[in-house]
């Protein structure tokens, strides 16, 4: 469907339109796809959850080039970027920061807030697993709250804040896996894939060959919050939302709704969490795709990397090697668009 | 948004909603279907499993009833603007623009996240134009919709019911093609009451009498349309009605043999003395040219010869024994004419014989009354047996009996499985097993050599009539001769124990018949000769009760030598002229000689009654029935 052109906006308190937004997307898109070769969907996917206001845990090999695109991404946002490589001696306040005596200039002494690497806006906490689970319970708290307490004092973290953690799916030594509820504050959990033979060519000549890609800068972060405002906006009819209520609800195997696989290999389902984040990543889709409303396949579209990470496979699902998508995608196929 | 794209988008829902209600009348007949089958199903069922006549249009009553109801409910039904949206997204692929549409102008459905916010309703609407327009195409007639597996089952289920009622065989089928062939019968026994009223009418015979029959026959046709279908109490009414007009008069046809002698005897006598010839009119009766012989006779009595005159005293004399037990007037009268002419007394024989004519008169309307009774009789008997004919095919393969009136390639064919041959009746091979008592004989269609050739082996001493007057004296064992003669190749045992014990009225007393009837010391009465081949008519199911022929019918005899050698057709009745002679000894029975002699006439009356009764009790053909009355009849001659 080819759609009109909309130009108004949407509200007083956005001053943007979806044309607006679905142009900001594309560009950012545009200039990330300058220097990241390949990996199409999951910059769709980070800019989907950046603009969703979430955060994203990336699952990947490394090497692959989650950094670099985290880089670029900050590049082209105008944005404020820090990076911590997360070890299993790294204290939280290594990451939110910590009083620190200072001497004023009249010779008193008081103590001042040294901000950790999270105060910013794109923070890329590598290898979040092997950090110890209170370093990262540290981190996903200020994720959730958007704001930091320490002694007694709140530190609000910087608007847009949008933490991009990654881990390694196949070195789990030495590792302290996310649990459950830290998990649920992703929005979204993304798979890098590895490179196809074409885009590992590419990706040869460029790194290889002196030339150095450079992003533009696109949007700044008030627009980054602009669209976010938009993306929130986003009318969606009420049996849509029924649809996504019911596809989240057949992932309880308890549920009479749920399918033959959920009720063989799940042993928990999605979090109401999880149907926001549904939701959110469907208007995004919707606005990317140039409409202003929610349609039943942006609904699909978000289940797996909104789901992936929230239900919780039980002993058969693990001991058989089920795949969380798997899992979805049934749920996906068996569960019928509503009727209004 | 503009007036007139949003006047647009309502036309586009418009026609949305009219398409959902078509699909909503075909879910709703979807579901209704299995149970508008079943119900058309149990319908034809119920006429083809009962005997319950439903009107032929009566499985359509359910399935119509459900067309109209699913269309019914779909009228009644509601389709709001959210459900034609929806549809119309799903048709075209507008991503539910439509729809979000419609829930913003209703004010309910925006994200439940930011509740407060303004409505981008404008945006909505607009993109929601602009993709319908592009998008916009014809809407199929009936939208697409799924059948649940339920219903797909249950219309499988239904529509099996159906086939199964419909192909399914039936027993009731036989049962309604029985009943069908008793209507049918019911409609020729009206028919044949008819045809037999009208026949009374023109009768000559008294009115009270005809009245009474007419009344009989009209109780008659009330009972048998009373009776409907049921072919048992058709039969149970003809005899019935039988039963009532034989009371009407007590006399029959086979009294008034004797009569019928003295009259015939009249005319004789009228020949041989005053040259009288009868008229030739087809329509008189012995009586009644009896009776113009003896009015003749009393007007010319007096130029008699005095030889004459003296012979006919004697013969009247013997007429007046003869007919004592009948008509005592009759009598009367032959002894008054004997006397008178013993006499020479002419005037008063003159009267004599003027009064033998005015019984005669008198006992000719006796005779008609007792005929047509007789044949009214005989009518209902048809019915009755013509009723418990079985018209289907194979019940009529296994009648076995030859009908007079079919050809023997019929019968053959009439016959199915039996051991038939084409020509077998040709060959005039007993048709079915010939014994000595029963006389069976399946050749009766005439053709030469038929009873000859029935391979008939008779123990027991008998005398036949034969066309040259004399009788034919049995001894020992007979063996057939003559070129159509075959011995019977099949066991007759088993229609030999059948029909001898039908027959032992008849044929079971020890040889006392002679002269007419083949004399048979039998006495119970199971035959004791072999019967023919197998003919055409061998099924085993139907006793056959046939008159027998008479062995060596104008063929000689000798020995005990059945002789069919000339190949002629047996006659079924005795020649008149061969019971003067026929008073002769039967003499074997498997070699032993008897001395038993017995006028016939002493014991035709018991054998015609025992014949006649036989035949009222004993399921017969009816043409068999008339054979055997118009033999007996004719012996009474």
């Amino acid at each position: 469907v080819t759609t009109g052109t909309i130009t108004e906006p949407v509200s007083e308190r956005t001053q943007i339109t979806p044309d607006v937004f679905r142009d900001r997307a594309l560009r950012i898109e545009t200039e990330i796809g300058k220097v990241i070769v390949g990996q199409r969907g999951l910059i769709h996917q980070i800019i989907t959850c950046l603009l969703a206001g979430g955060n994203a845990l990336l699952e990947g090999v490394p090497g692959l080039g989650k950094t670099v695109l985290v880089k670029t991404l900050a590049r082209v946002l105008d944005c404020e970027f820090n990076r911590v490589q997360f070890t299993p001696d790294l204290m939280p306040a290594d990451i939110v920061g910590t009083n620190i005596l200072v001497e004023d200039e009249r010779g008193g002494k008081e103590f001042r807030f040294q901000q950790g690497p999270i105060f910013t806006n794109l923070l890329l906490a590598d290898e979040i697993n092997r950090a110890t689970p209170k370093t990262q319970s540290a981190l996903l708290e200020a994720m959730q709250e958007g704001t930091v307490t320490v002694a007694r004092n709140n530190y609000d973290l910087p608007k847009p804040f949008f933490v991009l953690a990654t881990q390694n799916p196949i070195e789990m030594e030495g590792t302290y896996p996310l649990p459950e509820a830290q998990l649920d504050r992703f929005l979204m959990k993304l798979l890098v894939e590895f490179p196809s033979a074409a885009e590992l060519v590419a990706i040869s000549d460029r790194t290889t060959s002196g030339y150095e890609a450079k992003a533009e800068r696109v949007v700044s972060g008030r627009d980054i919050l602009e669209m976010q405002m938009l993306a929130r906006q986003t009318p969606i009819a009420t049996h849509v939302t029924t649809y996504a209520v019911r596809i989240l609800r057949a992932t309880h195997p308890e549920n009479e709704e749920a399918t033959d696989s959920v009720r063989r290999y799940v042993r928990y389902g999605g979090s109401p969490r999880g149907l926001q984040a549904i939701i959110l990543a469907a208007k995004i889709y919707a606005l990317l795709d140039g409409r202003f409303n929610v349609a039943f396949r942006d609904i699909r579209n978000a289940v797996l990397p909104a789901l992936r990470h929230r239900i919780i496979l039980n002993f058969d699902g693990e001991a058989e090697g089920i795949r969380h998508d798997a899992v979805l995608s049934s749920v996906i196929e068996q569960v019928p668009e509503n009727e209004p | 948004m503009d007036e007139t794209r949003r006047q647009e988008i309502d036309a586009l829902l418009r026609d949305a909603k009219s398409s959902l209600r078509t699909r909503e009348r075909f879910k709703v007949l979807a579901l209704l279907l299995p149970l508008g089958l079943a119900l058309a199903g149990l319908l034809i069922g119920i006429s083809r499993f009962t005997l319950l006549e439903l009107p032929r249009w009566s499985p359509l009553v359910p399935v119509l009833a459900m067309v109209a109801g699913a269309f019914a409910w779909a009228a009644t039904r509601e389709v709001s603007h959210s459900q034609a949206a929806a549809y119309l997204d799903r048709a075209w692929g507008l991503d539910e623009r439509l729809s979000t549409l419609t829930q913003l102008e209703r004010r309910r459905a925006f994200t439940v996240l930011r509740p407060g916010d303004d409505l981008p309703l404008n945006l909505v609407a607009e993109d929601a134009w602009y993709a319908a327009r592009k998008s916009n195409r014809q809407l199929p007639w009936v939208p697409r919709f799924e059948v649940s597996r339920s219903t797909l089952a249950g219309i499988a289920l239904g529509a099996g019911m159906l086939l199964f009622a419909l192909f399914a065989a039936s027993p009731a089928d036989r049962v309604r093609a029985e009943i069908a062939s008793a209507q049918e019968a019911l409609a020729a026994q009206l028919q044949q009451i008819a045809a037999l009223r009208t026949e009374i009418e023109q009768l000559g015979i008294p009115e009270n009498l005809k009245n009474s029959m007419l009344t009989e026959l009209n109780n008659l046709e009330k009972a048998l349309q009373a009776a409907g279908p049921d072919k048992s109490a058709l039969r149970a009414a003809l005899g019935d009605a039988q039963s009532k007009i034989g009371a009407l008069t007590p006399e029959r046809v086979n009294q008034w043999g004797e009569i019928i002698r003295a009259s015939q005897a009249l005319q004789e006598m009228a020949r041989r003395t005053v040259l009288w010839q009868p008229p030739e009119v087809d329509d008189l009766t012995d009586l009644s040219s009896g009776a113009l012989a003896a009015e003749a006779i009393g007007t010319g009595v007096d130029r008699v010869s005095v030889g004459l005159q003296a012979e006919m005293a004697q013969e009247l004399d013997s007429l007046s024994r003869l007919v004592l037990a009948k008509s005592r007037t009759l009598a009367t009268a032959f002894e008054e004419g004997s006397v008178s002419l013993y006499g020479r007394n002419m005037s008063r024989a003159s009267q004599a014989f003027d009064a033998m004519a005015e019984e005669l008169r008198r006992l000719e309307k006796r005779e008609l009354s007792a005929q047509a009774v007789e044949q009214a009789l005989a009518r209902l008997e048809d019915g009755k047996q013509e009723l418990l004919k079985d018209h289907s095919p194979e019940k009529r393969a296994q009648v076995g009996f030859n009908r007079g009136d079919r050809t023997p390639e019929q019968a053959g064919e009439e016959s199915g499985g039996a051991t038939s041959q084409p020509n077998a009746g040709a060959e005039g091979e007993g048709a079915t097993a010939t014994d000595g008592a029963t006389g069976l004989d399946g050749g009766r269609s005439g053709v030469p050599g038929a009873s000859a050739g029935s391979g008939e082996t008779q123990q027991g001493s008998g005398t036949s009539p034969n066309t040259t007057g004399g009788a034919v004296e049995g001894d020992g064992p007979l063996q057939p001769v003559g070129p159509n003669a075959q011995p019977g190749g099949a066991n007759g045992e088993s229609s030999r124990g059948e029909a001898g014990t039908l027959d032992a009225p008849v044929a079971g007393n020890p040889g006392t018949v002679s002269g007419g009837i083949t004399r048979v010391e039998n006495p119970q009465g199971v035959g004791t000769g072999q019967s023919g081949q197998a003919g055409p008519t061998a099924g085993p199911n139907d006793r056959v009760y046939v008159p027998q022929a008479v062995p060596g019918a104008r063929g000689s005899s000798e020995g005990g030598v059945n002789s069919g050698s000339e190949g002629a057709p047996a006659p079924m009745l005795p020649d008149s002229a061969s019971t003067a002679g026929s008073e002769e000894e039967g003499s074997a029975v498997g070699g032993k000689l008897t001395e038993i002699r017995t006028p016939y006439r002493e014991v035709l009356r018991e054998y015609a009654e025992r014949a006649t009764e036989a035949l009222e009790n004993t399921f017969v053909p009816a043409d068999a029935r008339k054979l055997v009355r118009d033999y007996f009849s004719a012996l009474g001659q």
